[in-house]
């Protein structure tokens, strides 16, 4: 049986939540969309997620804190920035934080796709060592 | 404790022209051109002068006890001289009366002769050389007499006792005339003391007013000379702190310590210059950087979002229904909008053309403004409070871009008050030259950490799609390009006051 991997997407763009949610569940993942960090980080903290894809802002100390909270809540979460604010900072940022990609704004669908199955599936192979 | 935070929008972006640049080397020279008189010198002289006033003081009474001293003695001497004289006289007297000894007579006369010959040099020098050998040779005179009268009276022979007769009135004569010569010269003396003594005390008094007024006049030319440049220098050291940096000019005819002081101001406030206009330029070249990554932001995300939509509608097109595809249809149109609203405000903000200026009435300005917002404001209960005086001077300006200003001060305050209030629109003349437009609102005011940020672009704390962040840095950019400035009070929990200042027209045409 397929183990349903559990999706987290935060952006306060709500077009943003909506499509990758109609996105990624036709592609069978679960997805709950959030568009404040604090809504966010209150269901992180009940809840285990696989992977989480948050936006950036231009300050990015919301962003950034999100991201410290989710790996210390489930440290074996895959986070996926994307942002509108590409420079080599945020980015930096973002993975000194525990991100694992980084994703500039505007996006494909089909490349966020590829990206969570390919966490996906190095989700799967960690699950089995 | 009451969080208040105040920000200068405008100004501040003095920029050291090589035109400034000179004029304040120009004043460095100016005070170094003039004479020098230091401080240290003027204080020397005052007090040089005091002295000297002092030393003559001093030396006059000296010379004036001296001579009052002399004077006295030849008083004594003369009395003396006179007892003696009279005393020989009144012996002579008793000669001729009765016939008794004329040696005690001459014995008399010696001693007066004692005392001209003892005192001679005092004698001489109050009433001079001539007067004296006169006394001495009279006295002499009536001495040699007295002593041919003594030989005759003593010979035997009786015609000698007839030559006595003529002698008699030539030595009463004699007698008298020195007796006179010596009490008009006491009488002369004395005068002259008294007159010594008037001289001497009006001395005095008018030598003690002189002092006293020079005293004073150098207190107050110290106390001038002193306090008034550092009180200048206090009102300098305000007026840098208030960020007028004009060079500090030379206010006096010498160069002196206050003179280093101006110069060491003015060096100071060229480095305070300088470094502020690096400042400056640092915060020009970062507020740049935001601009990109505020416009990178800001038009990548209204495009990522048409670029979702439209890539869902491609690939599963037949999956959805016609209301949801709609739905997708209309968000890409809002977005495009989104983008392009962001694009306007962006060209408003870096126009480089400049905008045609002409006479701008502030009430009518102010009241057309609020009647585009009257929807506005009833949607969001808001109670409108103009206080607009209508005999304002205009203002050069102009109209649109004045206001735009206004637009967004007071939708800026509509949106810090979403369960409603009042807005207070207020007009006042200045003395300056400027005319103030206050905009008040009772909302939520401004944190302190973002007072300073609040006029950068893309500095924005509203909902996404509700503000760009752009509202109060091209208002900054419009109120400096009319010369004016605009700044913010604000208290969080009370409300927030934006006052715009507009240079009026002194002569409108
Ligand atoms: N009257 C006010 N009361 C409280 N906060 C204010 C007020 N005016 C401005 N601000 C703060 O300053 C920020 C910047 O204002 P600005 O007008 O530049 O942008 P904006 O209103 O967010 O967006 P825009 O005006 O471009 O739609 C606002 O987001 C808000 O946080
Ligand atoms: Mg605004």
């Amino acid at each position: 049986m397929k183990e349903k991997y559990e999706i987290m997407v935060l952006d306060d763009e709500p077009i943003v939540c909506k499509r990758l949610q109609n996105h990624l569940q036709k592609k069978g993942f679960s997805v709950e969309t959030f568009i404040t960090g604090q809504e966010a980080m209150d269901r992180l903290a009940q809840h285990h997620f696989h992977i989480l894809i948050t936006d950036l802002k231009m300050s990015g100390a919301e962003g950034i804190e999100v991201i410290r909270f989710a790996g210390k809540h489930s440290h074996r979460i895959k986070t996926i920035v994307i942002s509108g604010f590409a420079t080599n900072e945020t980015a930096d940022e973002a993975f000194k934080a525990g991100a694992v990609e980084f994703i500039a704004k505007p996006f494909k669908l089909s490349q966020i796709r590829k990206l969570v199955e390919q966490l996906a599936a190095e989700i799967r192979l960690e699950n089995k060592l | 404790m009451a969080d208040e935070s105040e920000k200068n929008g405008a100004g501040q972006t003095a920029e050291l022209s090589s035109e400034e640049e000179k004029q304040a080397e120009e004043t460095q020279r100016a005070l170094l051109e003039r004479p020098q008189i230091s401080i240290r010198l003027r204080i020397t002289l005052s007090f040089l002068l005091l002295f000297i006033i002092l030393c003559g003081m001093g030396i006059a009474s000296f010379l004036f006890i001296t001579q009052f001293d002399s004077k006295q003695k030849f008083l004594e001497t003369t009395s003396n001289y006179a007892f003696e004289v009279q005393q020989a006289r009144r012996y002579e007297k008793n000669f001729f009366l009765y016939g008794t000894n004329l040696k005690d007579a001459l014995s008399n006369v010696q001693a007066a002769q004692n005392v001209l010959r003892f005192d001679r040099e005092d004698m001489i020098s109050v009433i001079g050389d001539e007067k004296f050998t006169e006394m001495e040779q009279s006295l002499n005179r009536y001495e040699a007499l007295l002593n041919r009268v003594h030989s005759l009276h003593r010979s035997s022979n009786p015609a000698d006792s007839l030559k006595l007769i003529p002698l008699e009135s030539d030595l009463r004569k004699y007698g008298s005339e020195i007796l006179a010569n010596a009490s008009s010269a006491i009488n002369q003396e004395r005068l002259e003391i008294y007159r010594l003594i008037s001289t001497g005390k009006f001395a005095v008094v008018v030598s003690l007013i002189f002092f006293l007024l020079s005293i004073g006049y150098i207190i107050s030319f110290l106390t001038r000379q002193i306090l008034r440049p550092i009180n200048r220098a206090i009102e300098y050291t305000q007026r840098i702190a208030e960020g007028d940096f004009s060079p500090v000019k030379p206010m006096r005819k010498y160069r002196d310590e206050f003179s280093n002081l101006a110069m060491a101001l003015n060096r100071m406030i060229h480095e305070i210059r300088a470094h502020q206009d690096q400042l400056t330029q640092s915060r020009k070249m970062a507020a740049i950087g935001n601009l990109t990554a505020g416009i990178a932001h800001e038009l990548n995300n209204p495009l990522n979002n048409i670029s979702l939509t439209t890539e869902t509608l491609l690939e599963d097109f037949d999956d959805y229904s016609k209301e949801e595809k709609l739905k997708m249809l209309h968000d890409i149109f809002d977005q495009v909008e989104r983008a392009g609203s962001t694009v306007r405000n962006l060209l408003d903000f870096t126009r480089v053309e400049k905008p045609i200026f002409t006479s701008v009435s502030v009430s009518e300005l102010v009241n057309t403004t609020l009647k585009l917002l009257k929807n506005e404001f009833t949607l969001n209960d808001i109670q409108v409070e103009p206080e607009i005086d209508k005999n304002l001077p205009p203002v050069n300006g102009n109209p649109k871009n004045l206001q735009q200003v206004l637009l967004n001060l007071l939708l800026n305050g509509v949106q810090a008050m979403p369960d409603g209030g009042t807005l207070k629109v207020k007009s006042t003349l200045k003395k300056d030259g400027f005319i103030r437009i206050d905009v008040t609102d009772t909302g939520i005011g401004i944190p302190s950490e973002y007072i300073d940020k609040i006029f950068d672009p893309f500095f924005t704390t509203k909902e996404v799609g509700k503000g760009t962040g752009l509202g109060l840095a091209v208002s900054h950019g419009i109120i400096e390009n009319h010369k004016g400035k605009i700044t913010v009070l604000s208290k969080i929990g009370k409300g927030t006051t934006f006052s715009v200042f507009l240079p009026y027209q002194i002569n409108p045409l």
